[in-house]
């Protein structure tokens, strides 16, 4: 049964939802306030991404035993997403191809599942990436025969693994995290780091469309 | 459902964002014409498309390609694809006449009129078939379809995909003009799938 602490933080979370997405709705049925239509649709585009985020990251938390696992798998996934994203921008090569399919199919499942292996696979899942994946991608990209522009292209992979996989994946390694006198609630320790980005992300918003035009 | 199933494959593979510029989807009998890169060009315009056109939308493809393994054979016949045998063509059964006599007046097509997969960044020349479906049915849609990217989801050659973003984007529907010559309409079809990549 979650406790005091960890309800008033759902409480205070959906309370700001609520009040966010109360703004978002008469923001956007007030046509004479001088604001632009579009920032008000951005604003409320971005509401309903935060809706869902909550909902998924409460969704995984709340699954009892299952969650450790289900949180790994959700994070595994975000950073499938954004590593698309990422290598889609990037100006790869046809000889990147078959490195690239390593990266998204071999070293980000793999990193994913150390992870889920808890602190006994610390050892290797603090290294896979910056050490053997970092070395095996320029191999991988030289037995293509490709030179042209050949360390822009391996840094660009390797920044965009470093970044979107191996970061974003201490985020759930949080949970398996046993620090003296607070044992059991790593879960609200993973919380509150999401929800301080979140607020950031709010903020950084709020502020370019409020003060930054003035 | 297999292919609402192959579809989300498809988004999950290739997650291709979908554009229509000047061009809505509709029921009517269209030849949607694009670039070709890669072998899953097919199956991304198909699921670019609306659930309920894609049953009435048949790609055109290769039955070499298509036809090998039990795999490819299951994926062809779920997006309902025209396999076409591109080294046994002859002049009484030419694939135009087959494509036409296949849609019947209800179904449409989808093609790539440049023939096989092409692997450099510039769209090649378009074969003629294009214009001897619009001269023989001058009453189809032809819709320029520009894919963006997929070249390097699938490449020529290679067999494991990576997945990335793509960009599907439909164009204005354009016809054969009354006595315009076969290399002018094939230019300026070819013109218009250019046109949309920059858009």
């Amino acid at each position: 049964m979650p406790d005091v602490k960890t309800l008033s933080l759902v409480g205070g979370v959906l309370a700001l939802l609520c009040a966010a997405t109360t703004i978002g709705w008469r923001l956007k049925h007030q046509r004479d306030i001088g604001i632009n239509p579009a920032v008000v649709e951005a604003f409320n585009l971005r509401i309903r991404a935060w809706w869902l985020m909550c909902t998924v990251l409460a969704a995984a938390f709340l699954l009892g035993n299952a969650s450790f696992i289900a949180t790994v798998v959700l994070f595994g996934l975000i950073s499938f997403w954004a590593l698309r994203e990422f290598i889609t921008l990037t100006p790869t090569r046809l000889g990147d191809h078959r490195a690239l399919s390593w990266v998204f199919f071999i070293f980000t499942p793999a990193q994913y599942i150390l992870v889920g292996m808890g602190t006994g696979s610390y050892g290797l899942f603090s290294v896979l990436i910056p050490v053997y994946a970092f070395l095996f991608i320029p191999a991988r990209v030289a037995l293509a025969g490709d030179y042209k522009r050949f360390l822009e292209r391996t840094a660009k992979i390797q920044a965009g693994l470093m970044v979107c996989v191996y970061c974003l994946s201490y985020a759930p390694a949080l949970l398996s995290l046993s620090i003296p006198n607070y044992e059991g609630q790593s879960p609200r320790l993973l919380f509150f780091f999401v929800l301080v980005v979140q607020l950031a992300d709010v903020l950084q918003y709020a502020w370019v469309n409020c003060w930054a035009g003035a | 459902m297999t292919g609402t199933l192959l579809a989300l494959m498809a988004k999950i593979l290739a997650g291709a964002s979908v554009r229509w510029i000047g061009c809505q989807p509709d029921t009517c009998q269209r030849v949607y014409f694009a670039n070709h890169t890669s072998h899953l060009d097919a199956i991304v315009l198909w699921s670019a498309l609306p659930a309920a056109l894609r049953p009435l939308t048949r790609p055109v493809a290769a039955k070499d390609y298509w036809e090998k393994g039990v795999v490819r054979r299951f994926m062809a016949r779920t997006f309902n694809a025209m396999l076409i045998d591109r080294t046994d063509i002859k002049v009484h059964q030419s694939p135009v006449d087959m494509m036409l006599r296949e849609i019947g007046d209800r179904q449409s097509l989808i093609v790539f009129p440049e023939g096989g997969r092409n692997t450099g960044a510039e769209i090649g020349e378009f074969k003629s078939g294009l214009y001897y479906l619009a001269k023989k049915r001058p009453d189809l849609e032809l819709v320029p379809v520009h894919i963006d990217n997929l070249n390097r989801v699938l490449p020529r050659g290679e067999f494991l995909p990576v997945p990335l973003l793509s960009l599907v984007t439909f164009g204005p529907p354009m016809w054969l003009e009354a006595g315009e010559p076969k290399v002018e309409f094939l230019k300026r079809s070819r013109e218009a799938v250019c046109r949309l990549k920059d858009l």
